[in-house]
């Protein structure tokens, strides 16, 4: 009766590492010790969720850990395993590296198990595990007054949108009598139905940033410190995707006008992130709305039904992931603000041919990840007959590039900043991020067979 | 279907008014004889020290969400209690993972000084 459990072991583990971290302080070597382990014991768990395979709906058809389950699992883990590497040789501002590594594995282990969630029950709890540790990394310098400001104005957003995705799922309950997605049965429930799925959905679109619901990240973003943006900017955005693919398909057919809701949001995400990162000059401030307007390259794919338009999604997420958590990562190190990376191709060559290499794959250039992740993106809306959504995807896409390559002048013709003190050597988190810029070259290279497993073909 | 409202309406209005006729009936008809002892707060029974209005030290904040951690830990164990003998030895398990999980929990809080008053 256990033996199919197995499935799960990178959750058990990737929790048991989250313990181990919270307790780091007992181990040898204390901090640094436990950013290692749980950098380990989360690439494991990657490696764990890539070879574990897939099954079909188990735990009483609660969890379903099917093939984008498998491949968002996985990049979860991965990127949480990057990410704390990064904090073992680098650290956090307040110098206690082991809770926010175990805060950061909590946080993944709650969106591996969204990535599976047949249940609304099990999403739910799911969603708000993958979220509450984001809240405290987000106020993780504890005594800088803005930066808390921004952490309770996160806070008290999310746990608004909590209450709403709560009580839209409360109809969905009421309707059908039951709360698994394979029993949403909403034919006929008329408007009740269509107020349920968009209650539901309007948590979803607050938690990924999605354009009417997007304000809240500039401001959090740019209070918080430029590490905890990379990991709550991305990891959990990688499994909000992956559940409301899953959610999108339980109603799309019982539901009408799902589609049009999904490619006005998606139309809207794109024109205000776009246009909005236009005149920033804070990085986090520019990567919080670069985030909206990714949100809404992925609603494109979401828009229509099709499971292509759902596995190309998922595989965006991680191509989206990579260069972005490595982008805030760089700024974690140099200073938040665009003019902090002033000439720092003369200082650091490898880490601004890096971020040229992660900003190129954002807007989208072959052969890196990014390119195959929007072709596949355009190709399934295309093939839903959405022809105005991608001419504002690849518009926007030309406007994306103004505001990314203004990073990139920065980083070549720009004023060496006054004032600033040589960056100690970290060999691990150089490793980390030549990791990230070799992973966005790969999954450039490696994009056919990996969406060929998530069941995308272009057409 | 506005059948099933009608009479949700009805019960509603009914509750209303019930409750109204009820408190205007006792302040109708009972003795109005209001005096010191009678004002003060009700604390248990015993007589209240200084103004209710006062601010709680933070320190009770960590208290309370511990009580929380608990508090929720029985409302699983009562539940489990009674359908456990039917289900098995992996319910046994889960709920030691479940309660290992709250005990780790504890250590933690209880590791970094949060029990300790200040």
């Amino acid at each position: 009766m256990l033996s199919g459990y197995w499935i799960f072991a990178p959750e058990v583990l990737i929790v048991a590492g989250a313990f181990i971290a919270l307790f780091g302080d007992l181990l040898p070597g204390r901090d640094r010790t436990a950013a290692y382990v749980g950098a380990a014991v989360a690439a494991l768990a990657a490696v764990l969720a890539a070879a574990g395979g897939t099954a079909g709906p188990m735990v009483f058809g609660q969890v379903e850990p099917d093939e984008i389950a498998r491949f968002a699992r996985t990049g979860i883990a991965a990127l949480t395993a990057l990410w704390a590497l990064w904090v073992a040789g680098r650290g956090m501002p307040d110098e206690r590296r082991r809770d926010a590594v175990a805060l950061a594995m909590f946080a993944a282990g709650g969106g591996m198990l969204l990535t599976m969630a047949e249940d609304l029950i099990v999403m739910y709890i799911a969603l708000e595990l993958s979220t509450m540790p984001a809240y405290v990394l987000m106020g993780y310098r504890r005594r800088d007054v803005p930066g808390l400001e921004g952490a309770l104005k996160y806070f008290l957003l999310a746990m608004l949108t909590s209450i709403i995705m709560l009580y839209g799922m409360s109809f969905l309950y009421g309707i059908s009598g039951s709360t698994s997605f394979a029993e949403l049965a909403l034919e006929g429930s008329g408007m009740l139905g269509v107020l349920g799925v968009m209650l539901t959905l309007v948590g979803l679109f607050a938690k990924m940033s999605a354009a009417p619901f997007h304000y809240w990240a500039p401001d959090a973003y740019a209070g918080a410190p430029a590490v905890s943006v990379a990991f709550v900017s991305t990891v959990p955005k990688i499994a909000g995707i992956a559940v409301m693919a899953r959610l999108l398909h339980a109603v799309a057919g019982d539901v009408g006008g799902l589609v049009t809701i999904m490619a006005v949001v998606a139309a809207a995400s794109m024109l205000l992130g776009n246009l909005a990162a236009l005149p920033q000059s804070d990085l986090r401030r520019l990567m919080a709305y670069s985030g909206v307007a990714h949100t809404g390259y992925l609603f494109m794919a979401l828009a229509p039904d099709t499971s292509a338009g759902y596995g190309a999604a998922v595989f965006y997420t991680v191509a989206y992931a990579v260069p972005s958590m490595a982008i805030m990562l760089v700024a974690a190190e140099e200073g938040s603000d665009l003019t902090d990376l002033g000439k720092l191709a003369s200082r650091r060559p490898l880490a601004a041919w890096s971020m040229v290499v992660w900003l190129v794959s954002l807007i989208g250039i072959p052969p890196l990840a990014g390119f195959f992740g929007k072709l596949y993106l355009f190709g399934s809306a295309l093939s839903a007959g959405l022809v105005w959504l991608v001419v504002l995807g690849v518009l926007t896409s030309v406007v994306s590039a103004g505001y990314y390559f203004r990073v990139v002048r920065e980083m070549f013709f720009g004023d060496e900043p006054a004032g600033i003190a040589a960056l100690e050597p970290a060999p691990t988190a150089s490793l980390a991020l030549a990791i990230a810029a070799i992973a966005t070259v790969a999954i450039g290279v490696g994009a056919s067979p990996l969406l060929a497993a998530l069941g995308v073909a272009l057409g | 279907m506005p059948h099933d409202y009608v009479v949700i309406g009805t019960f509603v209005l009914v509750g209303i008014i019930f409750v109204m006729i009820t408190i205007s009936t006792s302040n109708i008809l009972s003795h109005q004889k209001p005096s010191e002892a009678k004002g003060l707060i009700y604390e248990c029974g015993v007589e209240p020290i200084g103004a209710p209005w006062v601010q709680f030290h933070v320190g009770y904040y960590v208290y309370a969400l511990l009580f929380v951690v608990f508090d929720i830990e029985t409302v699983f164990l009562y539940p489990w209690a009674i359908v456990f003998s039917r289900m098995g030895m992996i319910v046994l398990v889960e709920m030691f993972i479940f309660v290992a999980v709250l005990l780790l929990g504890l250590a933690y809080a209880w590791k970094e000084g949060a029990l300790r008053w200040r």
